[in-house]
């Protein structure tokens, strides 16, 4: 019986949903802090270390040395958590179909943030945003739709 | 405690008969644990016609941005000139938390019961 009246009264869609359609969801978050990443490492390692007979000088280095490190940790962290945040809330498992090694490739960029942060390496910044890039390319073809990528710096 | 709607009773058919009630299906998480993806529901597209929405009603309602595309949320408060809705589960719900007071023109009804 129940099913004959749901034949005869189909039942319309209604969302509960919190994902693309909102268009809350840019990877251009997470493309942000890395490039702040990326541009921190890059300080870090052009950094001069002064004569330790010069106090002053020691001080003002070991300042600017650890304000570009709690950046570069900050930074690391919040790319971390805004891909983990794309990979749980926006993508789903149809998503999965188009990009089978899905889940590697967030493993994998995430692995690099921590990285990132554990190291002061050229290498794992630039990989850092060419995973971001891939990940802003899987998920404006996942919305369907051509969103060029680029960066800020 | 949140209220869910109870199973449709003989009454609730009759008004499906009659056009005072609208069958309508759950997609996504947003209102679980009570409400999970492919529960059917009826809807009164009446039910406000008179009176307001009250705190813990559940109501369909059209989406503030995207065109033709309804959702299914809870009614936290009750204000002047709309409704502030929420998703049962917060974590995975976008709401008045990202849009505000829903005027009352975008409630499109009440949920009233599952079938």
């Amino acid at each position: 019986m129940k099913n004959l009246i749901k034949s005869f009264f189909p039942a319309e869609e209604v969302s509960a949903h919190c994902d693309g359609p909102c268009g809350v969801y840019d990877p251009a978050d997470a493309r942000i802090k890395a490039e702040a990443v990326l541009s921190m490492t890059k300080k870090i390692l052009a950094m001069d270390a002064p004569d330790s007979s010069d106090a002053a000088a020691v001080v003002a280095y070991n300042n600017t040395m650890s304000r570009y490190i709690a950046i570069k940790e900050d930074q690391a962290h919040g790319t971390k958590t805004d891909i983990l945040v794309l990979w749980t809330d926006f993508f789903k498992p149809q998503h999965l179909e188009a990009t089978p090694d899905l889940h590697d490739k967030i493993w994998k960029a995430t692995k690099l943030c921590s990285a990132c942060k554990t190291t002061v390496s050229l290498e794992s910044a630039e990989a850092l945003m060419a995973a971001v890039e891939d990940i802003h390319n899987i998920f404006w073809a996942a919305k369907g739709r051509e969103v060029a990528y680029y960066t800020a710096s | 405690m949140n209220k869910y709607p109870e199973n449709a009773g003989f009454f609730e058919y009759v008004l499906l008969l009659l056009g005072r009630r609208k069958p309508i299906k759950v997609t996504g998480a947003s209102m679980l644990p009570g409400l999970k993806e492919g529960d059917e529901l009826f809807v009164d597209e009446r039910a406000y016609d008179n009176h307001k929405p009250a705190e813990g009603d559940i109501v369909v309602a059209w989406h503030p941005r995207e065109a033709d595309l309804k959702i299914i949320k809870r009614v936290s408060v009750v204000f002047d000139n709309g409704c502030w809705l929420v998703g049962d589960n917060p974590a995975e719900s976008t709401d008045s938390s990202q849009y505000g007071i829903f005027a009352f023109k975008r409630i499109v009804g009440k949920v009233t019961s599952r079938f």
